[in-house]
């Protein structure tokens, strides 16, 4: 579903992404794992079609600058970006307006209830925590039922009874039939459903595991740590 | 005292080496000194031009107005919120915390503030001509300058004694905002008789300087009386006047000082806040920026549209609820107001709309089509490029479209000036906003927003000069020919048609802009 095919990114002389390929399938999670500054956000930003890059990358087949590329993807920031002066259902009903979706009421009501959200529909933006902040901007980004969703430091500053809410919505993605990939420097966060990890280090992805196929004896926990300490 | 020497500083040289380091920095600060030394140079060719004192009463005027300003900004709405913004957060988590006296941390507190207070009143030191016109030399420039900032020191540290005696006390806040009002009334009243003897406003202004009543207006009153004093030649009662503020600070810093008073809590929350809203800005959250505080009524909800023009309708929602007024706000009628009075006396729409055209190019930049740039729903609704740029900049262009109706429909009808001026007028001011927008998106298509701000910002405005010229140069010409108020308004219109050209032109250029530049992020300077 989500294809990225030998991405390159530079900033100035920096080159945030050296040369990534990656393939998210449906109904998978993807983990991009890696320390601050491994190149995550920057690979996000480029799939999301929010940065230049050079390379290809497709959503469900399509280029990802096309619209139909963009009905198919869902993606929630690190930092949750929401309009301060519209109410958390105004945003819902923004998104639905702009992706001209149809009948999207019953769902927006759904993912309230499931965000446990159903009492801040009229809060402002700027009324909410960041936790709240974050549930709200999740909820943008699947009320479209996109097939793959890119979701950045989901778990970042919220409380366990937060965190406890985004793996449920996530597992539940996942088992719609969803392409997920999701960045985290936190292995903890996303043990129990992961299908694919990728280790990113230094721009580059320095290793990628995959569940069942892991080497004798070792964790992610324990990969990691011998690639972010410079081992492998 | 040593630790905070070296902070002072340390400051200053890091500040300097990175001027230094950073080549469009260090053009930056040479162009603005050789602008400011233009400006002293251009002021010195001007002869002395003064016609007669009522002219010093508009700059008077002017001084005492800012400073109003400023005492609502300080004391009404900062003091009874959030307190005074005299230290950063670096000074609240490493300053406050060391074995340093407060008194110290204090007297460093109001150096730094100081610093910020010299450099929100320094644009008086770029006004050298404007101020030779009104017969004043730049010593006359200098003093205003140091007059000001000396009343927004005074100023940060009432807002720091009133934040202090009204923190969670309704009644207090509410005898400081009547207090406030209560300052201005004596003036106030003896205005509005003046005027209602003399109908001549500029006269009861000049009445109003001139009597006792300005002294009723702590700070502002007493700064307006003390620089006009001097400008007049009376250096005792300059003196006197400018004193009353010295006055007033250090006794209320004294205060301070001597009553062991903790200070920390209240300058606590107003760092805390600043540093919050810079750290979000700087993180992505740029919306963050500029939100009205305090509770929003909700009256109507909803976001009407469909497809890339949902981007409208939201723009549409926020500012009306933001802002009672929709598409004007206080600030917008405070130009207004400004302009309207300056073609009243000036009896000239044009001087009017030549300033208006800089003011909108802050306006459009920060313009919620501007904004919507720096988080990602634009660039992933499924819609065209174009269509989203276009809908999500429709709200600048009508709120563009309102306010030069409202500045020259009524100084147009005020100064009797012909409907085609005025129309002209109307159109060159709203158009000017699309080839700004049309620029705007021109230089992030073809540089892709991955260069420095300071080259970001020199390629835009040698763009626009090279895009306005060919309508700019044969308006001039057709319309000298032509004279009268008839080639006043063919010139007119011809910019205008023009500016609808350009603006085309330069959006159709930028086709596809959101797919080929990245994602701007904001980094505020503090």
């Amino acid at each position: 579903m989500i294809s990225v095919d030998c991405i390159s990114k530079k900033y100035n002389k920096l080159l945030a992404n050296d040369d990534v390929s990656l393939y998210v399938k449906s109904g998978e999670l993807t983990v991009l794992l890696g320390p601050n500054g491994a190149g995550k956000s920057t690979l996000i930003k480029c799939i999301c079609g929010l940065l230049r890059f050079k390379g290809t990358i497709t959503i469900g087949g399509f280029d990802n600058l096309t619209p139909d590329a963009k009905r198919l993807l869902g993606y929630a920031p690190e930092i949750p970006a929401l309009y301060p002066m519209l109410t958390v259902y105004e945003h819902l009903e923004f998104i639905a307006k702009a992706y001209r979706l149809k009948d999207w009421e019953t769902y927006a009501e759904e993912l309230l209830v499931r965000f446990d959200m159903s009492d801040k529909r009229a809060k402002l933006g700027k009324e909410l925590s960041k936790g709240m902040q974050q549930k709200a901007s999740i909820c943008c980004a699947v009320l479209p039922r996109p097939k793959a969703v890119i979701l950045d430091e989901p778990l970042v500053g919220l409380d366990p009874h937060g965190i406890r809410e985004i793996k449920t919505a996530i597992t539940g993605l996942k088992q719609d039939g969803c392409a997920l990939l999701i960045s985290t420097h936190n292995i903890e966060s996303v043990e129990e459903d992961w299908d694919t990890t990728c280790i990113m280090k230094s721009g580059k992805i320095a290793a990628v595991c995959r569940r069942g196929e892991m080497p004798e004896g070792k964790t992610l926990e324990d990969i990691y740590f011998s690639i972010a300490e410079g081992a492998v | 005292m040593s630790a905070l020497w070296y902070i002072i500083r340390k400051t200053f040289k890091n500040h300097l080496k990175e001027i230094i380091r950073k080549p469009v920095m260090l053009i930056f600060y040479s162009l603005i000194t050789l602008v400011l030394v233009f400006n002293i140079i251009a002021s010195t060719s001007l002869g002395q031009d003064i016609k007669s004192f009522l002219q010093l009463y508009w700059l008077t005027g002017g001084i005492f107005a800012y400073i109003t300003v400023f005492i609502f900004l300080f004391v009404v709405v900062t003091g009874t919120s959030k307190g005074s913004s005299i230290f950063g957060m670096s000074d609240v988590n490493l300053l406050f915390v060391s074995p340093i006296s407060p008194r110290k941390i204090l007297f460093y507190g109001v150096l730094r503030m100081m610093r910020d207070s010299f450099l929100a009143v320094v644009f008086v030191l770029f006004m050298a001509v404007p101020f030779k016109r009104f017969g004043v030399g730049y010593g006359g420039v200098l003093l205003t300058f140091f007059g000001l900032a000396l009343s927004i020191v005074v100023l940060s540290v009432v807002s720091l004694i009133v934040y202090s005696a009204t923190n969670g006390n309704k009644k207090r806040k509410l005898v400081v905002k009547l207090l406030f009002f209560a300052m201005f009334l004596p003036a106030a009243v003896y205005y509005a008789l003046r005027f209602f003897e003399t109908e001549d406003i500029i006269l009861s202004l000049g009445d109003l300087i001139l009597s006792p009543f300005i002294l009723s207006v702590p700070v502002a009153g007493w700064t307006a009386a003390g620089v006009s004093a001097f400008l007049f030649g009376d250096i005792v009662s300059g003196l006197m006047f400018l004193g009353l503020n010295i006055l007033l600070g250090g006794g209320l810093i004294l205060y301070v000082i001597r009553s062991n008073h903790d200070y920390y809590e209240d300058t606590l929350v107003s760092a805390e806040t600043t540093y919050e809203k810079l750290r979000a800005v700087s993180e992505g959250n740029i919306n963050s920026l500029g939100v009205r505080e305090g509770k929003v009524k909700i009256t109507k909800t909803g976001v009407s549209g469909f497809g890339a023009s949902a981007l409208f309708y939201k723009h549409i929602r926020e500012s009306f609820r933001e802002n009672r007024l929709g598409f004007l706000t206080v600030y917008s009628l405070i130009i207004a107001g400004g302009a309207i009075a300056v073609s009243y006396f000036s009896k000239d729409l044009i001087t009017v709309l030549s300033t208006l055209v800089w003011f909108q190019v802050f306006k459009v930049g920060m313009g919620r089509g501007q904004r919507e740039l720096f988080t990602h729903y634009v660039y992933m609704i499924p819609e065209s490029s174009f269509r989203k740029i276009l809908w999500s900049n429709m709200e600048i262009m009508l709120k563009a479209l309102v306010e030069s109706v409202l500045i020259f429909g009524v100084s147009g009808i005020i100064i009797g000036a012909g409907i085609g001026v005025m129309l002209g007028c109307i159109a060159v001011l709203t158009l000017f906003s699309l080839v700004l927008l049309g620029m705007s998106f021109f230089s992030m298509r073809f540089t892709g927003m991955n260069i420095g701000k300071g080259i970001l910002l020199m390629f835009y405005f040698m763009a626009l000069i090279v895009f306005m010229a060919p309508g700019v140069v044969p308006a001039f010409i057709i319309g000298f020919y032509i004279g009268g108020v008839t080639g006043l308004c063919i010139g007119l219109f011809i910019i205008a048609a023009w500016e609808l050209i350009a603006g085309l032109i330069l959006l159709a250029l930028s086709k596809g802009v959101l797919h080929r530049c990245d994602m701007p992020t904001m980094k505020p300077l503090k």
